[in-house]
């Protein structure tokens, strides 16, 4: 989280949200309104430099109108499966 | 030039760019000129917003420095180089602070002045470096994100263990400095009062920074 300390080793959660924000044609600062978070914080998501908790993570599978599943995973999302959602 | 001098043309300069304000707000805005002067922001309605007394500030205030436009205009404060400046502002304020503090009781030479602008300097520190973190470590909970609520957190684990080994330093030092003066810190006297309502004075300084500082430092908020 850029506290100036490397954190704990810890199951790294891939994200596309960058990819489906833009699909729908929004902008950080729309898309951080809607999940009432601050716009920064969309930007540290999207360069998984921060994991947001389960309820924001829904929250955004929510406004963006897709699973959670499509956004968020412990796998890295690889563009052949992406291009076929 | 002689430190009355200095501090004539200060006093001068302050004056000057005081009243140049006042011209600057009467003229840009019809509305809450008084507030707007003292450089508060000022919402919508006119109001500071709701003041949270458990953290000492407006929701406006919050607000504002949240706000993109806060950002682009604050730039050179939020980039990690003007974060580090300010943190280092800081730690010099406190360093002038001590040498203060120890020139009022033994005349180092400094002058009357040194005293009152070493003052100044600490607070505008303070305020530079709450600005550079966007006041997330004096946020209440209802205005950050959850991410900003983690960093704010963290930053105040790391600054208490910050405070609690510079406390060990100062009370150290300001025994030291007793036994050296020849008074016990045990018996009451002009040095050792000094010395400890004025070390006590730039601790709560200190301790008000410290949170701010660790997040400056640590690049945790910023501006990308």
């Amino acid at each position: 989280m850029g506290m100036g300390r490397k954190p704990k080793d810890e199951t790294p959660v891939h994200n596309r949200l960058e990819e489906v924000r833009e699909a729908r044609g929004l902008t950080r600062t729309e898309l951080a309104e809607a999940a009432d978070v601050h716009y920064q914080t969309i930007g540290y998501i999207e360069r998984g430099e921060y994991s947001p908790s389960l309820s924001l993570a829904l929250t955004l599978a929510r406004v963006l109108k897709t699973d959670v599943e499509d956004i968020f995973g412990l796998t890295p999302f690889n563009k052949k499966k992406e291009s076929n959602k | 030039m002689n430190i009355d001098r200095i501090q004539t043309v200060v006093w001068v300069v302050l004056v000057v760019g005081l009243i140049a304000r006042a011209v600057w707000v009467i003229r840009k805005y019809n509305d809450h000129r008084i507030k707007r002067y003292i450089g508060w922001h000022v919402d919508a309605t006119g109001t500071f917003g709701k003041f949270y007394w458990k953290e000492g500030v407006f929701s406006s205030e919050v607000t504002r420095a949240m706000s993109p436009d806060y950002a682009t205009r604050y730039r050179w404060l939020l980039s990690q180089r003007g974060q580090r400046t300010a943190v280092v502002l800081n730690v010099a304020s406190w360093a002038l602070s001590i040498f203060g503090a120890l020139d009022l009781s033994w005349n180092l030479g400094f002058g009357d002045s040194f005293f009152s602008w070493w003052c100044v300097l600490l607070l505008f520190a303070y305020l530079l470096v709450r600005g550079s973190v966007r006041v997330i470590a004096d946020a209440p909970d209802d205005l950050l994100d959850e991410r900003q609520i983690a960093l704010r957190n963290g930053s105040y684990r790391i600054a208490y263990f910050w405070l609690a080994l510079i406390m060990f330093f100062a009370f150290g030092l300001m025994s030291g400095i007793g036994e050296a003066a020849g008074e016990a810190p045990s018996e009451p006297s002009s040095f050792t009062s000094d010395a400890f309502f004025f070390g006590g004075g730039l601790l709560l300084f200190i301790a008000a920074a410290l949170p701010s500082m660790v997040l400056a430092w640590g690049g945790g908020v910023k501006e990308r």
